[in-house]
């Protein structure tokens, strides 16, 4: 967050990138059952961000110390590749950051997952981002709801998140990366259908009425997310299952056996 | 006896009886290929990028590029690194946390084939002094479905084949600008195969059942002319006619394996 | 296709459906996974293995200790047979057939022990199993008349599959999981049957009595 910058961030009632103030980034989609191991998964393309969600559970508690005799623990980890900006390689492992993303998006689904029908067993999220534009909790986070519902894991409800910012003095949904750096406030938060804010962070500077507009506008923009899963499953259960994951459609494919 | 050594003991005995019977779990024969496919610049961000799907395995590699300190002991040649990173996601048997020893096998094993064939000039990327180009390579298994080797050595080397390196201006890299690629020759690209023995059947592209069945393995990189890397896994050993009849083997599938390069 | 149901959707009034994938609220029932409403019955396309008592299990015995025989049910479930339950003894690596009997924690407790001798052990996701086995067992007694294998279908996802022509039985459920969710399954693993017959003509078996009986047991 910068604050006030040269960069001009609205111009014409038009951001950066052409979008409107509550438009959502493109390409905007969702797929589920693209791993073949893990009993759920999904992968979100989210502007520039693509995300993979791998879901393991319920499964044994190991270490028997991490079984909770009233429900089932979940353990939710966030990584990075060490491609995933333009920048610098980045580095293999943990930290803060991530570290950090993984407790808030678990707290987030504990409020929906249905912990309690499955005492004393672990539910494994995994959140690989691959490619990283800023908004990667959010996505992960709508990624993650899709993959256990894939996975079969009873849900009272999905929940989905959207990051709003304030950049050249607007409320913007689904703040991008350059917002995000000249801009004057993020926000991400995440909801359930019924209106249940799971998540909530910020970080900037905004004013009661702009943090009451930020809260309108995601949740307005959750309701297109989870119209987003509704037709991945819709896509997913048209044809048999058993698809595999594609980055890219259609790009340099060589089948050895039609050679 | 663990709960994971009674399940690979009932799994192998699963697979050996089709073994024996001169037939594969999944119908192939013993020296066939299951389904490969590639895609490449599917990370804009790396400058290098590829996906391979083996079977119903999945790799992703890329790589990035830096202005880094060079080798001492090589001071005007530029690096490179491969790393690979098995993801918890990929598998209910690996676990989050620092790499373990079949991490770092499946990596290293990668990286001697890439650097034996000599595949990248490295002495063409001194920049000045103290300054030469890196070369990241890192992989990602994103989905387990046995024989990481050969799908992570396409992927690795896919990657460096369709790389665009950035601009260098007065040192520095612009990020963002590219200026070419590195012009790799496809001859030189490794390709790797991956022998598996279970009892007295040696088969090539080991599937997630048949490699949890192994006795042992033997991993055999090439390019057009070289044998470039091994790598003989598991506790059980292979002879002297075997080792030299599946380098004649990779050889014969290098062939197939090459025209994913292009 | 039918309509997709989320989980937190509102399932309509006088559909069936399993508990476990279901919610009531103020006399509600709204779904907690992803299915369809088929012949107002609310099929789970995905539902994560929940165990109860009366349950068929098939399991692999990995450990024994002196009061128990500890069973894998490749789920978070540990199965236990209770030495006492069982006459003569199991062997680490036998397959057994039971039904669950007591929940506690993550022990089922199993009773009516039976080894099942041979044969192949194959993992299937559990929410496949109401599908692998059939209305009316209808799908795996097709299988087994067509293959003439006798199969055992554990609620946890594990399948025993004993006889002659088990690599075309497994080829059937494969095709089954993949599918589960098409209309005109049954049809589809028919031909698939008597296509693979065709290859590699079958020794048309029935099942034992026994071994048709125990499955009607199996069927809910």
């Amino acid at each position: 967050m910068g604050g006030d910058s040269n960069i001009e961030l609205i111009k014409d009632g038009k951001r950066l990138d052409g979008r409107g103030f509550d438009d959502f980034r493109k390409p905007l989609t969702l797929e589920v059952g693209v791993l073949q191991e893990a009993d759920g998964s999904a992968y979100i393309e989210w502007g520039m961000n693509k995300i993979l969600v791998g879901v393991f559970g319920p499964k044994e508690a190991i270490p028997k110390h991490l079984a909770d005799p009233d429900k089932a623990t979940i353990r939710c980890i966030y990584t990075m590749s060490t491609f995933a900006s333009l920048e610098e390689h980045g580095r293999m492992g943990p930290n803060r950051r991530a570290n950090e993303i993984g407790k808030v998006v678990r707290e987030a689904l504990e409020n929906v997952v249905m912990v309690e029908k499955f005492p004393s067993t672990i539910i494994d999220v995994y959140m690989m981002v691959l490619q990283a534009e800023g908004g990667t909790r959010v996505a992960s986070l709508t990624g993650a709801a899709a993959a256990l519902i894939n996975a079969g894991i009873p849900m009272r409800e999905p929940i989905a998140g959207v990051a709003v910012g304030k950049a050249g003095g607007h409320v913007l949904l689904d703040i991008g990366k350059e917002e995000d750096n000249y801009g004057q406030a993020d926000v991400p938060m995440a909801f359930t259908p019924s209106g249940d804010i799971v998540l909530l962070q910020m970080d900037g500077m905004m004013t009661r009425e702009e943090i009451a507009k930020a809260l309108d506008m995601a949740q307005e923009g959750s309701k297109k997310l989870f119209d987003l899963q509704r037709k991945a499953f819709e896509k997913e259960y048209a044809e048999p299952l058993g698809k595999k994951l594609s980055l890219k459609e259609e790009e340099s494919k060589v089948d050895i056996h039609k050679l | 006896m663990s709960k994971f050594s009674v399940l690979s003991k009932v799994r192998k005995e699963f697979i050996t009886s089709f073994l024996d019977k001169g037939k594969r779990v999944d119908g192939r024969d013993f020296m066939e290929y299951r389904h490969i496919e590639a895609e490449t610049n599917v990370v804009e961000n790396a400058e290098g990028s590829a996906l391979v799907r083996l079977g119903t395995t999945q790799i992703i590699a890329g790589l990035k590029v830096e202005i880094v300190e060079p080798f001492p002991q090589e001071p005007d040649r530029g690096i490179m690194i491969t790393n690979a990173e098995l993801l918890p996601l990929a598998s209910e048997n690996f676990e989050p946390g620092p790499p373990d020893e079949r991490t770092i096998e499946f990596a290293r094993v990668v990286d001697r084939g890439i650097r034996s064939a000599e595949v990248v000039d490295l002495s063409k990327y001194y920049i000045d002094e103290g300054k030469v180009l890196g070369f990241f390579v890192d992989l990602y298994v994103l989905d387990y479905g046995g024989n990481l080797f050969d799908a992570g050595t396409l992927a690795a080397a896919l990657a460096l084949k369709t790389a665009r390196l950035p601009k260098i201006e007065n040192g520095e890299l612009i990020r963002g600008e590219y200026s070419g690629g590195l012009d790799l020759d496809i001859n030189k690209l490794p390709t790797s195969t991956t022998f598996t023995k279970i009892g007295d059947n040696i088969i090539l592209d080991p599937n997630v059942d048949e490699e949890m069945a192994y006795d042992s393995q033997l991993v055999v990189t090439v390019n057009d002319d070289y044998v470039v890397a091994m790598q003989k896994r598991g506790t059980g050993s292979f002879k002297k006619s075997e080792v030299l009849n599946l380098v004649d083997k990779s050889f014969e599938k290098r062939k197939d394996l090459k025209k994913l390069y292009g | 296709m039918e309509k997709i149901v989320l989980p937190g959707d509102e399932l309509p009034e006088g559909v069936r459906y399993n508990p476990a994938s279901v919610r009531k609220e103020n006399g509600k029932a709204y779904a907690t996974v992803v299915g369809a409403v088929e012949n107002n019955y609310f099929v789970a396309y995905e539902l994560a293995y929940v165990p109860h008592v009366g349950m068929p299990i098939v399991g692999l015995v990995y450990d024994k200790k002196p009061s128990a025989y500890f069973v894998d049910t490749t789920t978070a479930y540990t199965g236990l047979v209770l030495t006492r339950e069982v006459r003569g003894s199991l062997d680490v690596g036998d397959i057994v057939s039971a039904k669950v009997q007591r929940i506690e924690g993550t022990d089922l407790i199993l009773g009516y022990p039976r080894i099942l001798r041979g044969g192949k052990l194959l993992k299937v996701p559990s929410s496949k199993v109401p599908r692998i086995i059939g209305k009316d067992a209808s799908m795996v007694n097709m299988i087994k008349e067509m293959t003439g294998t006798s199969i055992f279908v554990g609620a946890n996802g594990y399948v025993w599959i004993g006889g002659d022509n088990v690599d075309i039985a497994i080829k059937a459920i494969h095709h089954i999981i993949k599918r589960a969710h098409l209309h005109g399954l049954t049809d589809e693993i028919k031909a698939l049957l008597i296509e693979e017959n065709g290859k590699n003509p079958a020794t048309q078996q029935t099942p034992t009595p026994e071994e048709t009986e125990s499955l009607e047991n199996e069927v809910e």
